[in-house]
């Protein structure tokens, strides 16, 4: 074995016990990943399949009762209470009892009959605006099915025009799909970055930073040996997330393997090249990780894990294009949902790649000033 | 001369205690990562939830693929380009339009069905990329509105051309919608109060576990001891420094709430101010509990990050509402104080001060303050001794 390759494997060895060696810390570097995982998979969703809600029906004749009925048959929506009037609808909202209130008027099927259009009122507690606005589309659909329905009994034809939507890459839209191959990327991110911070400074706090300045291993060796423990937690990390999105949730992987993990490769090194470069200009562990998690907070928010890239202001979206996770959690979710190849995917690769040559030499360079 | 003695005492205690909390707060402030925590990242997160993450569709860009045979595709593309929420492009082909969708391009395609259907009706297709769910089911509801919306409208043309009830005549009921609270529905009015829930546990927990598990590892705990100082002001003279900071993080939140985002705050300050005391008491107990626990800044990191940081972030209903979780996951949820804080500070923003709420979420998150905060102090007397 050449004597650079051999140098840094034997760094590579001393990292990888001093993350490893500690018992607490190498439950904490799967447990919890595990945990998580499998707890967001239920927890992290935009889907609405239970909506609770009030009846205020003033009416009571049989066309408000249907109306009613339609909206108890409805497999998301609860019926919870009925209210008498309206000054209940308040505290119903503003104490969370319901979520939604469905308020028929009086005089609902005479207007109907005199030919009138005659409103529904539906009141959403709009704490959660996501929600309530998933909610009250829900419950217009109610409404407007109500209202085909008794034009098609009076004989008013069907429109000629049909329209039926469908979705590619997850069919169902179950939010779940795109979080848990999101976390792939993102759990790696918060684990590497962290890892990789503590690396340096914590020798520089025990003082073992100056034994390696005696040792034969030039910047490019250590630079190497302290990235690849990282590196390798995180795809182990991404292993375990990977198997429970296989095993536990079934979400169909699309892709291959290699490609999969071609990308998480490329995305950890320029992850962990940042990682370096914290901890090589900090002095304390407790710098490195405070720097290393202000850093992280926005690089995970601007990923488009948990919003959408396209509903950032413009000034926004162009930070994403220097921002390791948003290309990371793109060319994960792609690769695994869409199941794209590296053709369709190298646009995003090459950014990833540049990142991390550049970071990890950065890196080098600053291990070189350091060691003078 | 037994009450002047305890005089003498109580005024000692409290002379240590603040000779205490001038120490700390003189390292606090000597530190510049501590103040980066405290101060810089709250800046940064409100800037980022504030302007920059956002549920709401806006510009997503679809395509629409030509169709000479009908003018439903061009009637369609004229509609979505009024719209504030859709970026429509025209394409020549299917083929072309895939191969945009494939390589993200864009994120819909409309077009017309070629197959022509025995009873003469025209189908019109929308496909969505499912890759981001929650995008993809506002964006089909949107494109569904708008094509039914377009039939609607040709359809009473249609009716009335030929002699037919026009829909009007028929009655019909329509939706009227009232979103409470939030009626242009931002989603910044529930990302901000939720993000003030996440800056105070950041500052309660990772930075007091990190900042208290340093001086266990160093053993500069050990030797306050030997100093006339009690173990209780110890506690204490770390405590009141970070409740500080994280009362400053408060005001920094509530004035952004107001001033730079426009907010509503419907309930008392009062009543804010107070729930977030409580919920920073809280979040220190957790940080003083995992420190003196595992007296190692690296595990107190990842453990306040897995028991705080990520259930804060994902599990209090801050991003993700809890209504459509399984029962489980819903209870495991309500475990964390964090759930809790994020109701009240939504409710008392947004909603007012409905007793049943605000009451019952105080009352929990005291409980968890004076358990959690107990169980510290007892660890640490414990360690200490």
């Amino acid at each position: 074995m050449p004597e650079f390759l051999r140098n840094i494997f034997v760094l590579f060895r001393k990292e990888t016990l001093m993350i490893v060696k500690d018992k607490r810390s190498r439950i904490i570097l799967v447990v919890p990943i595990l945990v998580q995982t499998i707890l967001f998979g239920y927890v992290a969703t935009y889907d609405l399949n239970r909506v609770e809600y009030a009846l205020l029906d003033e009416d009571r004749t049989s066309a408000s009762r249907d109306l009613a009925r339609r909206f108890e048959a409805a497999p998301i929506f609860y019926k919870k209470m009925a209210l008498n009037n309206s000054k209940e609808i308040a505290d119903v909202l503003d104490n969370k009892k319901v979520l939604l209130v469905l308020h028929i008027g009086p005089q609902f099927e005479r207007r109907l009959n005199a030919g009138q259009t005659v409103p529904v009122q539906i009141l959403v507690d709009g704490r959660n605006s996501n929600v309530a606005g998933a909610a009250a589309g829900y419950a217009v659909g109610m409404v407007e099915a109500f209202t085909n329905a008794r034009l098609r009994e009076r004989g008013i034809t069907d429109s000629a025009i049909t329209v039926s939507s469908r979705a590619w890459f997850n069919p169902n839209l179950e939010t779940r799909w795109n979080i848990i191959s999101g976390l792939l990327a993102v759990l790696a991110v918060i684990q590497v970055t962290v890892l990789a911070g503590q690396s340096v400074a914590r020798e520089k706090e025990q003082g073992t930073f100056d034994q390696l300045l005696v040792t034969p291993f030039d910047s490019m060796t250590i630079m190497f040996g302290k990235a690849l423990p990282p590196v390798l937690v995180g795809l182990v990390q991404s292993s375990v997330v990977l198997l429970i999105a296989l095993g536990w949730f079934t979400i169909p992987f699309a892709g291959s393997l290699a490609t999969l993990y071609l990308a998480l490769i490329v995305f950890n090194f320029a992850i962990v090249g940042i990682g370096l470069c914290v901890s090589v200009m900090t002095a304390t562990m407790q710098q490195a990780m405070l720097y290393s998690f202000t850093l992280l907070m926005p690089m995970i928010l601007l990923s488009g894990f948990a919003t959408p890239i396209t509903s950032m202001p413009e000034v926004f979206q162009y930070a994403t294009q220097i921002n390791p996770a948003r290309y990371g959690v793109e060319l994960i979710q792609r690769i695994y949902l869409e199941g794209a190849g590296i053709s369709e995917i190298k646009h995003l690769l090459w950014p990833l790649g540049a990142m991390a040559v550049v970071t990890l030499g950065a890196a080098s360079r600053l291990f070189r000033g350091k060691l003078g | 001369m037994n009450a002047r003695k305890i005089t003498d005492t109580h005024n000692a205690g409290r002379t240590r205690i603040r000779a205490l909390i001038r120490k700390e707060t003189r390292q606090m402030l000597r530190d510049k990562s501590t103040l980066t925590l405290g101060i810089i990242l709250p800046i940064l997160l409100l800037l980022l939830f504030g302007f920059g993450l956002s549920l709401d569709v806006r510009q997503v860009p679809v395509t629409v693929v030509r169709d000479s045979s009908s003018p439903v595709t061009r009637d369609l593309y004229t509609s979505l380009k009024r719209s504030l929420y859709f970026n429509p492009v025209m394409a020549n082909s299917w083929k072309e339009a895939e191969h945009m969708l494939r390589t993200g391009v864009t994120d819909a395609i409309v077009r017309r069905e070629m197959k022509e259907s025995p009873d003469g009706r025209e189908h019109i297709q929308i496909i969505v990329n499912g890759r981001d769910s929650n995008t993809a089911r506002i964006m089909q509801r949107y494109l569904e509105g708008a094509v039914s919306h377009w039939v609607l409208l040709r359809q009473s043309n249609l009716s009335f051309l030929s002699g037919g009830i026009a829909p009007e005549i028929a009655g019909r009921a329509i939706a009227e919608t009232r979103i409470w609270y939030n009626s242009e529905q931002e989603s910044r009015y529930f990302l901000i109060p939720g993000v003030t829930v996440l800056i105070m546990t950041l500052i309660g927990t990772l930075l007091t576990a990190l900042v208290v598990a340093r001086e266990w590892e160093r053993g500069t705990y050990e030797a306050l001891v030997a100093t006339p100082v009690r173990k209780l002001e110890i506690v204490m003279g770390k405590t009141i420094p970070y409740f500080a900071l994280g009362m400053v993080g408060l005001s920094l939140c509530l004035a952004a709430a107001t001033w730079v985002f426009g907010i509503p705050m419907r309930g008392s300050l009062l009543l804010i101010v107070a729930g977030s005391a409580i919920y920073m008491l809280v979040a220190l107990g957790i940080g003083l509990l995992v420190s003196a626990a595992v007296k190692n800044q690296f595990l107190a990191s990842q453990i306040v990050l897995i028991l705080s940081f990520m259930p804060t972030l994902m599990l209090s209903g801050f991003i993700f509402d809890l209504k459509s979780a399984p029962a489980i996951a819903h209870y495991f949820a309500h475990a964390f104080p964090a759930t809790w804080y994020v109701d009240l500070m939504q409710t008392l923003f947004l909603v007012g001060n409905a007793p049943e709420v605000v009451t019952r979420d105080l009352l929990i998150m005291s409980c968890f303050a004076v358990v959690l905060l107990g169980l510290a102090g007892a660890k640490i007397k414990k360690s200490l001794e």
